[in-house]
């Protein structure tokens, strides 16, 4: 009754009072016992005048009765405030509608306008559209798009019931950490907008909102649209009658954004004593230059630490558009994992003001050199030059406080690799090897697939056969060799230089930005002979060509491709200088630890992953740990709680049924999926006296901040990206104003004026006709 | 008993409200009649005389009294001022005192207005009138008898011209008691068999009773040959119907009670009430009996008046 009353009146419960009509009535009744008497004489004349006009004024006072009670009556109508409803809910010529709101839950919806983030301006307009613009009927599904994009709500009547639901999902929804994949955002939302077919398997009209700051780099890439079947499938779903609309979030177009980028060791090899860089980047991602940013560098503190001052406290000046990177030299006393954390101050996106940094120091780098020119003269073999660049001789150089270098190196030939643990080595470099045995390549295969890095010199010695056929070999891969090696190339009268192929190559960057210094593409660095490989096709994944020969056919001279966890570094020419000058070169020492820094950092990936990376480390049975402890950072929601701890366990990879010396020799895994949140984790380890290790270990997770990039969308872009594409802005506060303004005309407006006006005439009636009847004849 | 002041204004005896104070009747009908007769001269009826009709000369044995002393001041001889003689005029005065000529006093328990208690009842002003003339009738040497009535004859006196005679009609008319229904039709018949002689009938009632039995019984007594004065006595509210509140009017002389608002009933009952008076007025004037309103808040002069001129017009036929 309740719900039939509230279809004509918004104050259904004024209606009660309708009680109150009989009070006229009452009062009326009251008045006739309250009398005065009087004998009376010419009681004949009253009777007389009674009966002549007992019907009139029986209508007199009834007619009094009701208007009073009427007046009564239109107030309280006038209370419950009556409407027309006709137009409004069956009645409507709209039917109902099918919703799929489509909610940005990358990280950079947190972006602060008006005291509120675009992701919480997005949940309430949501809200909203709950309260007054979703009517019943409709069918409303909910999708969330970042990095994982997932339903939240599936396509949901919205009765009562289907209110509560998707309010209690939109209360639920936090934002992520991660960017927007828009390819597999459209592809779940293709998906759901399947869901919405009528009893005959028709698909039904949807509309299609977009709760998005539409960043321009989730839509448009560098090579132009990132979904190019967007337009494709807008069409498709306006063909079948829906359309499709971005909602308006926040004020303003252009946003502002600071972001650590980048915090970083270099080089990425550390051992202790060494003296090492610390480098944070901070990034300007808006139109206007910003100073005074206040930028702090902690090394093994907390953030907010308040105890604790920053080792680097710099006021810096960001130009738009621009990074700037600060360096602070840094030396670790002790070997162990170390950590560092770079904040700026907060703006208006505060999430990518801080950035973590793992640090594994050792206690020295170790590399393995394979010797494929053994001789008694060191000065004869193929690693001499590597040697010296590595392990410079003390009496050579002047000792600066603390080592030079972090590495120490092994000498081995290329038989004695089999007997060598490569795990304990950061880099295997292979200088002039003709091959391996088999059990030597298997370890150097399974040594890479880990983690490992290796660096790799042809030469004269080296036999094409066994790289073509054992360190490529057959099918797609993945292969140590990710080409194959052709003939040996070159003319010592014309000799080639380097020239950089990639430039956005990690090792390129280094000399690139130094080209003037280095002379990276001078004629200084000859190369006379070299080994030329078949083409490495541009998008071959995991390669990556960062100096071609200048030759005619642009041969790959330096590449690198992955292999497994690890990487391994092709040089196409020889370490020493039989094929080349190389080692001539003064920043030979250079490009080795720039190269090495490189490989190693793949292997050290573990340490410092992205938001949603997994961990995922092996460690030997010698390190197994049966009581491990995880110590996270909390979440934004759960940040009174503080940090969250979860038991974890390390997970046997033997084989099953395998015994003895196998069993010995069983690595087991640790992994942990859960990292959505950023910040430093802490691993404590409980090892028995039989096994070792650190008892400490951390890893770093840090965010995409290509996200940081607030740059919207415009329509120009969205034009010249997406021809076809039609949309419309949404704006839901307009909408719903404008529903209001509809269903006020649909149902006729209120009718509390004329109420109103009803019972000011009646109370006029009732006054004239109470002094008619009651007038005296003078 | 309260004697007015000397200085006071003799008209103030025709108020009936200062009557009302005075308790004996007898004193109200001599201040009555004294300040009607004083205020004579100013008013529209000082055509009337009633002090004598002519002179003659003193014989020893008249009644020194009645020598006229402003004769002898202008004449140096006595003599004698010789009244209206008697003309043989019987008067009647026909006295209602039915239960309905009580109000605004009838019962206890009525429910005072502003001017109840001062204002008299009908009756109390009929008593006033009916002593006033008795007063005047006797002062003129007429004779003047009295019927008390209500449904039946209650009390008759047979007239007489005797001036002791006032004292007695004036004890009968105190005695009345008020209490039953009116029925003037039938008691002016039966007057109209009683009085063989013709005269003078003075009616003091509301005549709250059927206008057909009224008309009969006037009609009869004028068939006897009768002069009949109708002093019609009404109380203030019975002519305007003042009241405001919700009023159970709770009927005399057996009617049945009423409970109503008054002001809607108003305009019905004045129209109902004043119909009744013009025919009243209609049925007397057509019978060629005289009619006079009279209100309880009129002065006494009104009806003594009315005597005065039916009494010279008889004198000049």
């Amino acid at each position: 009754m309740g719900q039939f009353l509230s279809q004509f009146f918004l104050n259904p419960a004024m209606l009660l009072g309708t009680t109150l009509v009989a009070l006229p009535i009452i009062i009326y009744l009251l008045n006739r016992r309250r009398f005065q008497r009087r004998r009376w004489a010419a009681m004949e004349f009253l009777l007389r005048a009674l009966k002549r006009n007992r019907r009139r004024l029986q209508v007199q006072n009834l007619l009094l009765l009701i208007v009073r009670c009427l007046i009564v009556l239109l107030i309280v109508l006038l209370a419950a405030r009556p409407v027309s409803r006709l137009s409004v809910l069956n009645l409507s010529p709209d039917k109902s509608q099918n919703w799929i709101l489509v909610l940005d839950t990358s990280y950079s919806m947190g972006y602060v306008e008006s005291s509120r983030t675009l992701f919480e301006q997005a949940r309430e307009t949501v809200f909203s559209m709950i309260d007054d613009l979703l009517r019943s009927g409709d069918q409303v599904a909910v999708l969330a798009i970042d990095q994982h994009p997932r339903t939240i709500l599936a396509p949901t009547r919205l009765d009562e019931e289907g209110r509560k639901s998707l309010r209690r999902e939109m209360e639920a929804l936090r934002l992520s950490n991660n960017s927007v994949d828009l390819g597999a955002s459209f592809a779940v939302l293709d998906e759901l907008c399947g869901k919405f077919v009528s009893s005959l398997g028709e698909p039904e009209p949807k509309r299609i909102v977009f709760f998005s700051d539409l960043q321009r780099k989730d839509w448009i890439g560098e090579e132009g649209p990132k979904s190019p079947g967007l337009p494709q499938f807008m069409e498709k779903i306006q063909k079948e009658g829906g359309t499709f609309a971005f909602a308006q979030l926040g004020v303003h177009d252009r946003r502002s954004n600071l972001a650590v980028t980048d915090l970083s060791v270099s080089p990425a090899l550390l051992a202790k004593d060494l003296w090492v860089e610390l480098r944070a980047t901070i990034r300007n991602f808006g139109d206007e230059e910003l100073s005074n940013v206040d930028l702090s560098v902690r090394v093994d503190q907390a953030p907010g630490d308040a105890a604790a001052e920053p080792q680097v406290g710099q006021v810096i000046r960001v130009p738009p558009g621009e990074a700037i990177t600060r360096s602070l030299p840094i030396r670790f006393d002790t070997a162990g994992y170390h950590t560092a954390v770079a904040e700026i101050r907060s703006d208006d996106l505060a999430v990518d003001n801080l950035r973590y940094l793992a640090i594994r120091v050792e206690d020295s780098v170790k590399v393995l050199l394979v010797d494929g020119n053994p001789s008694g003269d060191p000065t004869e073999r193929a690693t001499f030059n590597l040697q010296v660049a590595l392990e410079p001789d003390d009496d050579s150089l002047a000792k600066v406080q603390g080592r030079f270098t972090p590495f120490e190196t092994q000498y081995v030939t290329p038989d004695q690799v089999a007997g060598v643990d490569l795990k304990e080595h950061a880099v295997v470099i292979l200088a002039g090897v003709a091959e391996l045995d088999a059990n030597a390549l298997a370890s150097l295969e399974s040594y890479v697939r880990r983690g490992g890095a290796l660096v790799v010199f042809l030469g004269p010695n080296v036999r094409p056969e066994f790289y073509n056929q054992r360190m490529h070999g057959e099918g797609e891969g993945p292969h140590l060799l990710p080409t194959t090696l052709r003939e040996v190339h070159g003319d010592k009268r014309y000799p080639v230089n380097l020239q950089i192929s990639d430039l956005s190559h990690p090792l390129v960057q280094y000399f690139s930005e130094r080209k003037e210094v280095t002379h990276i593409e001078r004629p200084v660095i000859s190369f006379y002979e070299y080994y030329q490989v078949a083409p490495i096709a541009p998008d071959l994944r995991g390669v990556r060509v960062a100096f071609r020969f200048n030759d005619a056919q642009k041969s790959p001279a330096v590449f690198d491709n992955a292999y497994g966890a690890g990487r391994v570094l092709w040089i196409t020419s020889s370490a020493d200088g039989q094929w080349n000058e190389f080692a001539n070169w003064p920043d030979f020492v250079v490009f080795i630890y720039e190269s090495i820094s490189y490989l190693v950092k793949f292997g050290m990936s573990s340490s410092n992953l992205g938001v949603g990376d997994p961990f995922r480390k092996t460690y030997p049975a010698t390190q197994y740990a049966a009581d491990i402890l995880l110590t996270a950072p909390a979440r934004p929601s759960e940040t009174l709680e503080g940090p969250r701890s979860v038991r974890k366990a390390m997970k046997s990879l033997a084989s099953p049924g395998s015994t003895g010396a196998a069993a010995a020799d069983t690595e087991f895994e640790l992994t942990h999926d859960d990292t959505d949140v950023p910040g430093l984790y802490r691993w404590d380890f409980q090892r028995t006296q039989e096994t070792s290790g650190n008892s400490v270990e951390q890893f770093a997770v840090n965010l995409d901040t290509s996200e940081s990039d607030l740059r919207p969308l415009t329509d120009e872009d969205l034009k010249s990206a997406f021809e076809l594409l039609r949309y419309e802005r949404f704006d839901a506060s307009a909408r719903i104003r404008d529903l209001k303004e509809k269903s006020d005309i649909a149902r006729g407006k209120e009718y509390w004026r004329w109420l109103a006006g009803g019972v000011l005439l009646l109370l006029l009636a009732e006054t004239v006709l109470a002094w008619l009847f009651g007038r005296s004849v003078k | 008993m309260q004697e007015p002041p000397k200085s006071s204004d003799p008209r103030k005896y025709l108020d009936p409200k200062f009557l009302s104070k005075i308790a004996r009747l007898e004193v109200k009908a001599r201040l009555i009649v004294e300040g009607f007769i004083s205020g004579l001269h100013r008013s529209p009826y000082h055509g009337f005389s009633v002090e004598f009709a002519e002179h003659r000369e003193y014989v020893p044995g008249d009644d020194i009294r009645h020598i006229d002393w402003k004769v002898f001041g202008r004449s140096d001889r006595f003599y004698i001022k010789q009244y209206e003689e008697e003309t043989n005029l019987k008067a009647y005065v026909l006295l209602d005192v039915s239960e309905s000529m009580a109000y605004p006093h009838a019962g206890i328990g009525n429910a005072s207005r502003a001017g109840d208690d001062a204002r008299p009842s009908k009756f109390e002003y009929g008593t006033f009138v009916a002593a006033g003339l008795t007063h005047l009738l006797l002062r003129q040497q007429d004779a003047v008898g009295l019927t008390l009535f209500d449904e039946k004859v209650r009390t008759y006196v047979t007239p007489s011209s005797n001036p002791s005679h006032l004292s007695i009609l004036l004890s009968e008319i105190e005695r009345a008691p008020l209490r039953q229904k009116t029925n003037v039709g039938a008691i002016f018949h039966e007057i109209a068999d009683r009085i063989k002689k013709r005269g003078m009938i003075i009616i003091v009632s509301d005549l709250f009773d059927s206008l057909e039995h009224l008309k009969r019984g006037l009609k009869h007594l004028r068939y006897k040959g009768h002069e009949v004065i109708v002093l019609h006595v009404l109380d203030d509210d019975e002519l305007s119907f003042p009241f405001q509140r919700m009023t159970l009017f709770e009927g005399l002389e057996g009617y049945p009670e009423l409970l109503v608002n008054p002001q809607s009933l108003r305009e019905a009952y004045l129209e109902e009430f004043h119909g009744f008076l013009a025919d009243v007025r209609r049925i007397c004037r057509d019978l060629r009996v005289d009619y006079v309103k009279l209100s309880t808040a009129d002065a006494l002069d009104v009806a003594l008046s009315a005597y005065l001129a039916k009494r010279a017009g008889t004198q000049r036929t």
